[in-house]
């Protein structure tokens, strides 16, 4: 079970791209689409996004234990939250009359015993269409994250940080950190190992999960003492190699070509514009100056 | 009391490249409080917990020298080397004395930076060393720090790692590299950064002897370019053939020898250090004799092949791969191990050696085949249930040990097992005085030298009292005479049924056991009784085995009785 | 003269500096928050909400407290966006909240200069870590009323309450371990 960067090596255009453009589209969409719950907005970043995914060419097999998380995760964003707001879950959007599709049976408190009464739960054509849209606001995220990782070089990752105009130290910290992962999961695991071959039985902790983290505790531990109070040999392995002399190289390099300076440019513009319009939204109460802050309610729901 | 860094680089004319005076160290006790500075320590009171880890060692070594430093495990050789790269006391805390020059200079009060640009040093424990994620980071990591351009880098990258024929591993992981494999790229890394004098601490250890020769070419190499070489080395055998200009001889942090090799032949103990077999047969009159105390195989508990004809630990066409996409490690690995046998894997580095040993404790599991131990299929059992039986020690101390003290160390095995307390004390007393550790039982295994480390590990699965005993190469770090008495020890065990040894040291296979497994590429090449599977010098060439003397002179003996 | 350049460094009063040293533990510590939280997923703890429960959360906690805000920091904050990009999923705003965690708990250092030989700086350190949880985990929970326009309710519900409390319990519990442990380790080896 030795960690795997999940790395896949392959040619596709995203593969190609400057690790930075993929983080800058990532952070550039998602703090746009924070600003927003326009459903016609959501839907061309979702359309977009899923283009991008397309285009990375990563198979289910490989992703699918992501895939099964976020998943997970918009269930409990969308309809868990939709339930526990009483259907009132539509936000940053005029909600003076609802248009009242139909009821849902749904139990809520009272105040006399069995303080448990039946209740109604409006359904209402903002909530179906906010369902929606939070819906494709996340899985529009998850499309361009989940590349992220599949198809970058973790070679790469330290010093695309520093072409994000990252301090030197924490970026090269971050390339130290991604170096140091396998070998720290290595100590991990033969750990793990040398002691089950020790008849430790990691096999079947029992217990509730307090119950097996106790057990597991005398196991993490003198892992992580030992890999801190290792960190010593670390570093000084890495000064006995002349490491913070003074300028270094870099043995990988990236080369934005103009495709990812353009999407660079394009990814900040684009988020620039959002918040100029989401402000502009506030001053002007209607009109397409007023459009982020709207629902944008599709006909077909549209009552 | 720190001083300017003074520049080491540019040398001082006819001065020596090291030269050392009166050093003593003393580690901090482990009594002291971490609060008190090390220098409380110094003015005479110092604690007596704790003796000397060096005392008074002084020699010098002129430039473009090579010197190797001999002694029994945890007589002070890394100390040594620590005192010297800086380690000790940027690293190390405890009381230094005496005086240490570099190309001329002292180095007091440098910072390992500083030192690093003229000292390289391969460390004892290539875990510690390697830091890079795949092995072209790691061999550009030194390079990197010195600023050379990315061009020059892959071109010195490409040339060492093709000396070291290691190429095809370009872009593997450092973690997913065999222990030998593990060795070479710490060397590589050390290497392409060409300093003025290199440190390299038991280079050796865990290689195979075409490795030792590739690794001791680029070793000639450097000493011809003029820089300056220090080797601790327990294959002396091996470490001779570098023709070292000079030797020192340490025994409990003391200097008991330096001179230069030839003398150190004639007064070197055979039974001290591994030694050319022509200097221990001086010992013996007549060679019958010297034969009969060099080969003594070892009978684990003696039962007739007749009365329990199946077989203790079976291996059935056992394959292995570490991952879906990575390529095959094991191609079908077949063969029987029977209770009474012991048996030496042999093979070359990255051959699959500790992968294949792994399959039988269910550390790893077969990707088809099976292993069956006494008939029972190990798929239906679990690591800790096999571990009761079979006592596995890894290739790298590091790996096994973690507790607080040796003490708690080698209780782990037994109380998992869940023994009775009384037995748990008995079964620790008897292991640590097999690896004579007793004296270590309060400490703390990471204070401990790297052959101390490795006893302390074999020790805790000795204390399991498993009837099954796989040792991953137990002599690696190990001076000559502990290794035997551990051997002779082994001998000694009443209930032990089969004892699996991986080794490079075709010497250890001839003289303890009875039976050798050559494993190359993932394949069993040879599998028969010692003398007669290394008798075959194409086979062993194939397996980059070279023959040591020992074994040239019994293939002669052979030969002249038939 | 056994005194090391490095021994001056570290009791350094400044706690905000950066020296290789602090970059390489920032970069260990990273390395074994994202490490850990993978192992003990592959262990099969079983997820107490979304917010999968980590034994890890020790780490950002411990390296905060024994090495500093700064290299607390990193840990948190790296050491999730790598476990993020191992698992394929990144959430920026619970980066931030874990970075958070490690800074807050990092601040225990202006009272303890990160040795922890006394029950009262343990309790100290403990403190820190519960307020830097409560911060950390509250931002990242509530930033998503915002990031994915949840209620506060829900962001309450099903984000902060469950990803806050194991949370907590787990470092009362690993902390003072961990800081026991290595404060007896640093003696023993004679390092650091
Ligand atoms: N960090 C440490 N703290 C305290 N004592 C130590 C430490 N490291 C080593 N020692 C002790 O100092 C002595 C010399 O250790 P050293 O590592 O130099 O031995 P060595 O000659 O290299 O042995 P080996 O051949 O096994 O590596 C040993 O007795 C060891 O127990
Ligand atoms: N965790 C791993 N993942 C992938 N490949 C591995 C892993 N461990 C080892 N290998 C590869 O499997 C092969 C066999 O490794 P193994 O450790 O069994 O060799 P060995 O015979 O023990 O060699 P040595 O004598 O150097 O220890 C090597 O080529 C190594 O690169
Ligand atoms: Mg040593
Ligand atoms: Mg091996």
């Amino acid at each position: 079970m030795l960690i795997n960067f999940v790395y896949i090596k392959r040619d596709t255009p995203i593969h190609r791209l400057d690790p930075r453009v993929k983080f800058a589209l990532l952070f550039a969409y998602s703090l746009s689409a924070a600003q927003t719950s326009n459903f016609w907005f959501i839907l061309a970043g979702f359309i977009g996004a899923i283009y991008y995914y397309r285009s990375a060419r990563l198979k289910w097999s490989e992703t699918k234990r992501a895939w099964y998380f976020i998943i997970f995760i918009t269930f409990i964003l969308v309809f868990v939250n939709f339930f526990i707001s009483g259907g009132a879950i539509v936000q940053g959007v005029d909600l003076s009359h609802p248009h009242h599709l139909f009821d849902l049976p749904f139990v809520h408190f009272t105040r006399t015993f069995p303080f448990l009464g039946p209740t109604k739960f409006p359904f209402t054509v903002e909530s179906a269409t906010f369902i929606m849209t939070q819906t494709m606001r996340n899985f529009s995220i998850a499309f361009l994250a989940v590349p992220i990782p599949f198809t970058t070089n973790p070679d790469k990752f330290g010093i695309a940080f520093k072409g994000m105009g990252i301090s030197d130290k924490i970026s090269y910290a971050i390339d130290l950190s991604l170096r140091f992962l396998p070998t720290t999961v290595r100590d991990f695991v033969t750990t793990l190992d040398a002691q089950r071959a020790r008849g430790f039985e990691i096999d079947k902790l029992r217990g509730g999960i307090f119950g097996k983290v106790a057990r597991l505790a005398p196991m993490i531990v003198p892992v992580v003492i030992g890999s801190v109070v290792g960190a010593e040999d670390i570093i000084s392995a890495m000064e006995l190699r002349c490491f913070g002399v003074g300028k270094r190289t870099w043995l990988v390099e990236l080369q934005a070509r103009r495709i990812d300076r353009l999407l660079i440019t394009l990814a900040i513009t684009g988020f620039a514009i959002v918040t100029l319009l989401n402000i502009l939204g506030f001053i002007f109460t209607k009109g397409p100056l007023h459009f982020l802050h709207t629902q944008g309610i599709p006909a077909f729901l549209a009552p | 009391m720190t001083e300017q860094p003074n520049n080491l680089s540019e040398a001082m004319p006819d001065s020596p490249a090291v030269y050392v005076d009166k050093l003593s160290f003393r580690y901090r006790s482990l009594s002291d409080d971490t609060q008190t500075k090390p220098t409380s320590n110094l003015n005479g009171a110092e604690p007596l917990s704790q003796p000397r880890a060096i005392e008074d060692i002084s020699f010098s070594l002129p430039a473009g020298k090579l010197m190797l430093i001999a002694g029994p495990s945890g007589c002070g050789k890394s100390t040594l080397l620590k005192c010297l790269n800086g380690l000790i006391p940027n690293s190390y805390k405890g009381s230094l004395s005496g005086e240490i020059q570099l190309n001329g200079r002292s180095i007091k009060g440098l910072s390992l930076r500083d030192l690093a640009l003229t000292v390289g040093t391969m460390l004892q424990d290539p875990d510690k060393q390697i830091i890079g994620s795949t092995v072209e980071q790691e061999v550009a990591f030194g390079m990197e720090n010195l600023a050379v351009p990315r061009k020059e880098m892959r071109q010195r990258i490409a040339e060492v790692l093709q000396q070291l024929h290691l190429e095809h591993y370009q872009h593997q992981s450092t973690f997913a590299l065999s222990g030998g494999q593990r060795q070479q790229v710490a060397a590589a890394g050390l290497l392409v950064m060409q300093p003025s004098i290199f440190l390299f601490d038991e280079p050796f250890a865990n290689l195979d002897s075409r490795a030792v020769d590739e690794l001791e070419e680029l070793i000639a190499r450097l000493l011809a370019k003029g820089s300056t070489v220090l080797i601790v080395e327990h294959r002396v055998e091996e470490a001779l053939r570098l023709q070292p200009d000079k030797v020192l001889l340490m025994r409990d942090g003391r200097q008991v020898f330096f001179g230069d090799a030839q003398q150190f032949l004639e007064i070197a103990d055979p039974t001290q250090v591994k030694l050319p077999i022509e200097s221990t047969l001086r010992l013996f009159s007549d060679p019958m004799q010297a034969r009969e105390a060099l080969l003594r195989p070892i009978m684990t508990k003696q039962k007739d092949e007749r009365a329990s004809p199946e077989p203790l630990l079976t291996f059935d066409d056992v394959h292995y791969r570490y991952s879906p996409h990575s390529e095959e490690v094991l191609h079908g690995i077949t063969c029987q191990i029977r209770a009474g046998e012991t048996i030496a894997l042999l093979g070359p580095n990255g051959s699959g050696k500790s992968t294949l040993v792994k399959q039988a404790l269910g550390l790893l599991r077969p990707t088809s085949g099976t292993v069956c131990i006494s008939g029972e299929n190990t798929r239906n059992l679990s690591v800790a249930q096999l571990a009761a039986r079979i006592g596995y020690v890894f290739q790298s101390p590091g790996a096994m040990l973690f507790a607080p003290t040796v003490h708690k160390e080698l209780s782990f095995g037994p109380e998992n097992l869940r023994f009775p307390p009384d037995k748990i004390a008995a079964s620790i007393d008897q292991a640590e005085n097999a690896l004579n550790i007793a004296q270590f039982d309060k400490r703390s295994p990471f204070s401990l030298s790297f052959g101390q480390q490795k006893r302390v590990a074999i020790a805790s699965v000795l204390s399991m009292q498993g009837k099954i005993l796989l040792l991953d190469e137990p002599t690696a770090g190990q001076d000559y005479r502990s290794y035997i008495s551990f051997m002779e020890y082994l001998r000694s065990l009443p209930e032990l049924d089969v004892l699996l040894i991986i080794t490079h040291d075709i010497d250890l296979a001839l003289r303890f056991t009875q039976r050798v497994l050559l494993l190359k590429e993932g394949r069993l090449v040879g599998d028969g009784l010692p003398l007669q599977v290394l008798a075959d010098p194409t086979l062993l060439e194939d397996c980059n085995l070279r023959p040591t003397s020992l074994l040239r002179y019994l293939l002669t003996e052979k030969n002249a009785v038939a | 003269m056994a005194i090391s350049e490095r021994r001056e460094e570290r009791s350094r009063p400044n706690i905000w500096g950066i020296g290789v040293r602090e970059v390489v533990l920032m970069a260990l510590g990273a390395a074994l928050y994202a490490g850990l939280s993978y192992v003990t997923n592959a262990l099969q703890l079983p997820g107490a909400s979304n917010v999968s429960l980590r034994p890890g959360i020790v780490i950002p906690l411990f390296f905060g407290a024994v090495f500093g805000p700064i290299v607390g920091a990193f840990t948190g904050g790296i050491g999730n966006l790598i476990n993020d990009l191992l698992t394929g999923t990144v959430y920026w705003n619970w980066d931030v909240g874990n970075a958070i965690i490690g800074l807050v708990a990092g601040l225990a250092m202006y009272n303890t200069l990160g040795r922890y030989n006394s029950t009262v700086k343990i309790i100290v350190a403990e403190f820190y870590s519960v307020i830097g949880i409560l911060i950390g985990l509250g931002f990242a929970a509530y930033s998503d009323i915002w990031v994915s326009k949840l209620t506060f309710a829900s962001a309450t519900t099903t984000e902060f309450i469950p990803a806050s409390l194991p949370d907590i319990v787990l470092g009362l519990i690993l902390l003072p371990i961990l800081l026991i442990a290595y404060n007896a380790a640093v003696g023993r080896t004679g390092r650091g």
